[in-house]
């Protein structure tokens, strides 16, 4: 995620911004300036320490920057491996949006058109499919490798094919094949071995031409190239491409910058594809109401639409117009045509004031009243008035330009009548908005719309907001009552098909490059802001850290403030006095810190490329993710600012904190005393924060944002504390506001509405869970180390010691509570995610059988030669009941939704899968819902059995809860529609949902597969071992058998295991990356453990008088910290356990996942953390205990 | 002064019926910083009574705190024999000399005596806790002695809450709740007004008097030194004079 401009630009003028108004400031108190430049210069080791934790905010956020600039590198230099000097791709489609080949011959007419577009450098056509290989010599095969076919003469323009020994290739013999290098690692092969290839048509023997390198056309390392002609004859394609590739000016990189013209011409170029659909079909998947739906669009039965290779509507050449108008006619199916101009999704907006000015989306539809063709659509009506109802309506009159008539759904969500105006704005770039009067209301009589948002206008209006030059559809009425048949639609749908699909080849362009580069940013930005998330904590450990230092800095000048207070300094003088001085400190630590960050950005670099490679197997491109290390200067200055406003506002809150210092009380050392409770300016403060709270709250609850939501219930809840402590204590008032929030984080997740939410909410949990527990233990602080001495009860000597700590730690509650809470959000952390890593490994069981329904081997074949019958065949093959346990076959194939559309209103193709007997009886997977009247999961999958109208589908169809939504949903209850072979339509009715990814489809019944879709084999099929047997064996001699078949076996603990011991990785990665911020907090601990050895020197050797021996000192100064260290590791860990708790409950418990405690790893962490803390503290409480007593006693 | 006031009596021997409570014999300390040396203690024999109340005097820097510390044991001698009870200190280790310290030694300085972050009463109970007492039982004892030098209904408050007079008043509690058999006091008063010194003085004269107390007073101000039983005069390192005083009516020195 390279830093774009602006962002940089922004940076730089507030940095340059801020540290103006503080120099500015400085000038001006020059007195002011100097005694905080010469504090800085006092203290080497302070000074060293201090820009220490200001440094871990940014280096925090420029290492995650680095790993985003990293990877982004890494994976863009992937897709520019792949694709080289490719940049659109066009392909063909059949009428319901399948990619299909095509003859050559039309790519010969195509290829002189699109090579002449200025910026296009390249055109080859291609042909590209998959097979399984085997080497003969080393005996060693893959089951699914990419096979490219070459058309040499064109194909230079897309990257040579070098070989190892850097020879170009410039053409490939029939029996000849060069193969990358990584695949050819795979199998071992070299030149001249022989290899078999599997394919529909059988196998073929290729010898080895040569091995390429990684580079050029072969960039990514995998596939095996051969002629394109040799392909035709392997792929059984003879005569036919798959694709036309375009390479634009400008080489790999540069060829992005003419995309956009490029893409455009080549619309021009291409003809457009005409799709055919059923709108009536589409309403009524979700308005189940026949009748409605067939009032909706009268005689409108079909559409057949003109779109341009991106899908936007465009206009039918005059020749089509004539001829497909004619052609249709000519079907005895149908008995209208009209054309028509159709632009869908404008948006219209009222001009007139006093309406409340809503916007709506609209189809704007311009009609020829007159069209000879059009009588069987209906008349489009007018209503007489707007308020009265919807009767006795009358023709519209003809529209003149610049006049609209409005389905009542528009008119009424925009509150216009007849007389006002509406402006309608297209989002296409280039298309003027346009002003229109309303002349009329159509009623939903007639062929007006009665449900949608519709504005009819004549059609040189239309075309011109369309940016069309004629019309674009074509409407089309078929035989019969409008209103009965609904189901015959489909069936129409797919004989109209071959009329208007003669009509030419549906080219479609893909503008791979700029695309796939696109995506993989918008990829690559959601991992490296993960590691902001994680990082954030350090970032706020940092903070604490800072703010604890300036505390302690402070406290140590106390009797220098008091002087310079004495001597007529004011609080304001105080605090520019820091701010200069922290100012200071924060430039320059911004500028150390985003170097730093490059180094810890190259350390998780280096970790992530050690996972990668570990996960990674044999047949794998060789990633090198370190030789992608890139940073760049503007995420680097970016990362810079961004900390230093970070430590800048910090320390501003430091500095004001202690210019309000009471300087009397500093002076005499009295403890840190709470405001008074009478003190106006808080309880207006806490009726602020309240009021604030609550309106964030209703902020959140207007946008429908959950972090906001909670966060201002929780503010709400410290402003009333602050606002009560004014008639109860303290301690009451505080302590029932940490229990609330606790109480309010610790609400089942499923209470809360459902608005959106993200990984924001893990942060905010974890800092107001903190909170919470921090006000209860700060403000119970005596009874917690009554608890504390009662728990340990330490031996009678060592009271005295245990007593001195604890009232030394909380004696600066500020700082302890900061220290406590920087331990405690980060222990916090690791130990959830260590939970959530904890149990899903230890339910490692749970989740293969969730995820597989019993079966450890999941097999499929290359879809274009599955096994015939796959039962018979595995057993011929020696893969019998003593080898094979349970065994479940598919009878599989490729199916059409007729009455559903996905998301982008593409025809939905899903895969069926015909279950038989066995299988839906003897089957462990679980349904994620069925439908109530069976009573469970077994009753569901029995039923499946006996009734051949219901259907079970994989869970894809409901989306993802993170993640990119699935482009097509589907609910329990739903019906299906198919085609059956012999065009019968084959309705079913979802009753089950199954919880799996394994397996994607739709489950019938195996007849119904067989009888009525005539899919009689199986391409994936599911087994377990027979007793005795090892899966993985199994699934080696699987894979070798079925070879010729292209099959891919897995085992799916295997798979599942990789996947969480990569995911573990990642956690531990995160944990580490959390670490930094600890580790800094810890050094930090042990400074301020000599700052109080030397601050205490005389009490050290008063101690030693009354008896206190050597090691009792040292032990006190332990004590202290590791007390203030216990107690943030134990709310740490505490409230991890408690998130932990709630993510089970909240997402696990149902998967019947059992409740972890992963103990070893949070001991671990915690038992480290408290080590190297006593380590920081131990060798200035050594010191201590070595003060010499007399001498101590002589220091003033 | 060499000269000694009227009605003071030289004192020329110990009584043989008593046991010296803390025997010195020729006591050398030198401090070596590497650049000077200094002989802070120039060869000092000197006695201690159970019960005596011993004023030390004399020009600063003559070695009177460096006197106090290695009799008490807070510092090394350089040569020769410091006995408390007849046992020798300068030979025990660190820790049994720290442990003897707890048990029966009471301290008193002119600064820091208190630790900030504990209540007067806290502060008084320390040296039992350190000492292993049941926590109850210091508790108690801790109350008694605050009641004994006025300031129980003080038990609750930190140091920095007091007045210096009663802070000092709270050490003496201190230094007397192990029931010590000697308390070293190094210029108790220093730091008080008059007034507020002659009560500090008043309390330890009469807890002298009452209950036996040894003291071992260091101080500059002779008011304060004309109140002990003995007064002991240094300069130079060495003890200039040593002379037993006839106890004053306290009436007097108001
Ligand atoms: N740690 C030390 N290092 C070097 N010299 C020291 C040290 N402690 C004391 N002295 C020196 O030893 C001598 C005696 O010091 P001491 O503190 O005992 O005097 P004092 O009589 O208590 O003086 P005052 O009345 O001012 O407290 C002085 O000359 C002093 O400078
Ligand atoms: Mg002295």
């Amino acid at each position: 995620m390279p830093v774009d401009e602006e962002t940089l630009c922004a940076a730089v003028s507030l940095a340059v911004v801020i540290l103006g108004l503080i120099t500015l400031s400085a000038s001006r108190n020059r007195v002011l300036a100097r005694m905080g430049g010469r504090n800085l210069l006092r203290r080497k080791g302070n000074t060293a320490i201090i820009i220490g934790g200001l440094m871990v905010g940014t280096a925090i956020i420029s290492s995650s920057f680095v790993v985003g600039d990293t990877m982004d590198t890494f994976v863009s230099g992937i897709v520019l491996d792949v694709l080289h000097t490719t940049d659109e791709v066009i392909s063909v489609q059949d009428v319901t949006g399948a990619e299909e080949s095509f003859n050559s011959t039309a790519y010969d007419a195509l290829a002189h058109n699109i090579s002449a577009i200025p910026g296009v450098d390249g055109v080859s056509p291609q042909l590209s499919g998959r097979v399984a290989v085997l080497d003969r010599r080393t005996e060693l095969s893959e089951a699914s490798m990419g096979l490219f076919g070459i058309d040499f003469p064109n194909g230079t323009a897309f990257g040579p094919l070098r070989t190892t020994q850097g020879e170009t290739i410039s053409s490939l013999k029939a029996d000849e094949l060069a193969i990358a290098s990584s695949s050819a690692k795979a199998l071992d092969a070299q030149q001249g071995h022989v290899l078999t290839l599997y394919t529909p048509t059988g196998p073929h023997n290729l010898t080895v031409a040569a091995v390429l390198r990684a580079e050029g056309r072969a960039g990514l390392g995998v596939g095996i190239y051969v002629d394109i002609h040799t392909a035709q004859v392997l792929l059984n394609e003879t005569g036919h491409y798959t694709s036309i590739l375009v390479s634009n000016d400008g080489g790999t990189k540069g060829g992005l910058g003419p995309t956009a013209k490029v893409v455009e011409a080549l619309e021009k170029v291409l003809p457009y594809r005409l799709v055919i659909s059923a709108p009536k079909l589409e309403l009524l998947a979700q308005i189940p109401s026949e009748v409605l739906v067939a009032q909706e669009f009268n005689g409108t039965d079909l559409l057949v639409s003109a779109l341009d290779s991106q899908g936007h509507p465009t206009a039918l050449m005059p020749v089509d117009q004539q001829a497909l108008v004619d052609r249709l006619w000519a079907s005895p199916l149908v008995d209208g045509v009209a054309l028509q101009v159709r632009v869908p999704r404008l948006t219209m907006r009222s001009l007139s004031p006093a309406e409340h000015g809503g916007s709506v989306e609209v189809t704007v539809q311009g009609f020829e009243p007159n069209d000879s063709h059009a009588l069987s659509f209906g008349p489009l009506l007018q209503l007489p008035s707007p308020e009265g109802p919807d009767l006795f309506p009358f023709p519209l009159g003809p529209l003149q330009q610049d006049q609209v008539a409005l389905s009542l759904p528009a008119a009424r969500a925009l509150g216009v009548t007849p007389g006002e105006y509406v402006r309608v704005v297209s989002d296409v770039p280039g298309i003027p908005p346009r002003d229109l009067e309303v002349v009329a209301l159509v009623s939903s009589e007639g062929a007006g719309s009665g449900l949608r948002a519709v504005a009819y206008v004549e059609p040189t209006t239309g075309q011109s907001l369309g940016a069309l030059t004629g019309p674009n559809e074509l409407a089309v009425s078929l035989l019969g009552d409008p209103a009965t048949g609904l189901q015959r639609l489909a069936m129409a749908q797919f004989l109209l098909a071959p009329i208007v699909g003669d009509h030419g080849l549906r080219f479609y362009v893909s503008v791979v490059k700029a695309d796939q580069l696109a995506e993989s940013r918008e990829s690559v930005s959601e991992f490296s802001q993960l590691f902001l998330v994680f990082g954030t904590f350090s970032i706020i450990a940092g903070v604490i850290l800072i703010l604890n230092i300036f505390v302690m800095l402070a406290e140590e000048r106390k009797a220098e403030m008091g002087m310079a207070r004495a001597i007529g300094m004011r609080r304001s003088h105080l605090k520019r006095m820091y701010l200069y001085e922290g100012s200071l400190y924060a430039a320059i630590a911004s500028g150390i810190g985003a170097v730093a960050g490059v180094g810890i950005g190259y350390v998780v670099m280096m970790a992530i490329g050690n996972i990668f490679s570990a996960s990674a197997s044999s047949s794998d491109p060789q990633f090198h993710l370190l030789d992608s290390f890139t940073f760049t200067p503007g995420s680097l200055v970016v990362s810079a600012v961004a900390g230093m406003v970070i430590s800048i506002s910090t320390i501003a809150i430091a500095a004001h904190r202690i210019s309000t210092l009471n300087i009397v009380a500093a002076i005499r050392d009295l403890p840190e005393q709470p405001p008074p409770p009478q003190d106006r300016r808080l309880v207006l403060l806490g009726g602020a924060t309240a009021l604030g709270g609550l309106a964030i709250a209703a902020a959140g609850i207007g946008v429908e944002q959950l972090a906001l939501l909670t966060t201002g219930i929780a503010m709400a809840i410290l402003g009333c504390a602050l606002v009560a402590r004014r008639f109860i204590p303290d301690r009451w008032a505080f302590s029932a506001a940490g229990s609330f929030i606790l109480l309010e984080w610790a609400v089942p997740f499923g209470w809360w509405p459902d608005y959106s939410s993200d990984i924001e909410m893990f942060i905010l949990g974890g800092l107001f869970l903190v909170l919470g527990a921090l006000l209860l233990v700060v403000f119970n602080s005596r009874q917690v180390v009554r608890a504390v001495m009662g728990i340990f009860a330490p031996a009678r000597r060592s009271q005295a010691v245990v007593r001195s700590a604890i009232s030394y730690s909380l004696h600066s509650r500020f700082r302890t509570g900061m220290t406590i809470s920087m331990f405690a959000l980060v222990i916090f952390t690791i130990t959830t995610l260590s939970m959530i890593v904890g149990m899903l490994s230890t339910n490692l069981e749970a989740q293969v059988i969730e995820q597989s329904g019993g079966y450890q081997i999941e097999a499929h074949t290359n879809p274009l030669t599955p096994l015939r019958d796959a039962s018979t065949a595995l057993g011929l093959a020696g893969f019998g009941p003593q080898r094979v346990g349970d065994l479940a076959v598919f009878q599989t194939g490729e199916v059409q939704f007729t009455n559903k559309r996905d998301l982008f209103g593409n025809p939905w193709r899903y895969p069926l899968l015909g279950v038989n007997r066995s299988f839906a009886e003897g089957n462990r997977f679980t349904l994620e819902s069925h439908l109530t009247k069976y009573a469970d999961d077994r009753a569901t999958w029995h039923a499946l059995m006996e009734e051949p109208s219901v259907a079970i589908i994989d869970r894809s169809v409901l989306g993802f809860e993170f993640g990119p939504s699935a482009p097509y949903r589907l609910a329990l209850g739903d019906r299906v529609e198919m085609l059956g072979a012999a065009n019968q339509t084959i309705v079913v009715t979802v009753i089950g949902i199954v919880d799996t990814f394994l397996l994607q489809g739709l489950f019938v019944q195996d007849q119904v597969a067989i009888e009525g879709f005539n899919f009689t084999s199986s391409s994936q099929v599911l087994l377990s071992p027979a007793t005795g047997v090892v899966a993985g064996s199994l699934a080696k001699d699987l894979e070798r058998a079925f070879l010729p078949f292209g099959m891919q076996v897995t085992v799916l603990r295997e798979e599942l295991q990789t996947f969480l011991s990569v995911q573990q990785q990642f956690f531990d990665l995160f944990s580490a990356f959390l670490g930094l911020g600890l580790i800094v907090g810890i050094c930090g601990l042990g400074i301020i453990t000599i700052r109080s050895v030397h601050e205490r020197r005389q009490q050290i050797g008063m101690l030693r008088a009354i008896g206190f021996r050597r090691r009792q000192i040292t032990g006190l100064f332990l004590l202290e910290t590791g007390f203030i260290a216990v107690l943030g590791i134990l709310i740490g860990t505490a409230l991890g356990i408690f998130l932990g708790y709630q993510i089970w409950r909240d997402s696990f418990e149902q998967a019947g996942f059992s409740f972890v405690l992963p103990l070893g790893p949070i001991l671990w962490v915690s038992g480290i953390c408290l080590m190297m803390t006593l380590a920081s503290t131990f060798p200035p409480s050594l010191r201590a205990g070595r003060v010499p007593p007399a001498e101590a006693l002589r220091y003033e | 002064m060499t000269g000694s006031a009227k009605g003071m009596k030289r004192r020329t021997k110990t009584s043989p019926s008593q046991t010296p409570l803390v025997r010195l014999r020729d006591v050398r300390k030198v401090y070596d910083t590497g650049k000077v040396r200094i002989d802070a203690l120039q060869g000092i024999s000197l006695d201690i009574l159970p019960g005596e109340m011993v004023m030390v005097m004399g020009p600063s820097g003559c070695g009177k705190t460096t006197l106090l510390n290695c009799c008490s044991g807070l510092d090394e001698i350089t040569s020769g024999l410091v006995e408390v009870e007849g046992v020798d200190i300068t030979t025990m280790q660190d820790n049994a000399r720290t442990d003897y310290r707890a048990r029966h030694m009471g301290f008193i300085f002119q600064f820091y005596n208190l630790l900030p972050v504990l209540t007067a009463v806290e502060n008084v109970e320390l040296p039992l806790l350190v000492a292993g007492a049941r926590p109850a039982e210091a508790r108690q004892r801790a109350l008694e002695m605050l009641d004994q030098v006025g300031l129980r209904n003080w038990q609750s408050h930190l140091p920095a809450e007091l007045s210096g007079g009663q802070r000092q008043r709270v050490t003496i509690a201190r230094a007397l709740v192990n029931s010590p058999k000697i308390v070293w006091a190094d210029e108790p008063t220093g730091d008080l007004d008059t007034a507020t010194g002659t009560d500090i003085m008043d309390l330890m004269c009469r807890l002298n008097r009452d209950q036996g107390q040894t003291f071992v007073v260091v101080t500059h101000d002779p008011e304060v030194g004309a109140r002990g039983g003995r007064m002991v005069t240094m300069r130079d390192g060495a003890i200039a004079h040593d002379v037993l005083l006839k106890p004053k009516d306290p009436r007097h020195a108001r």
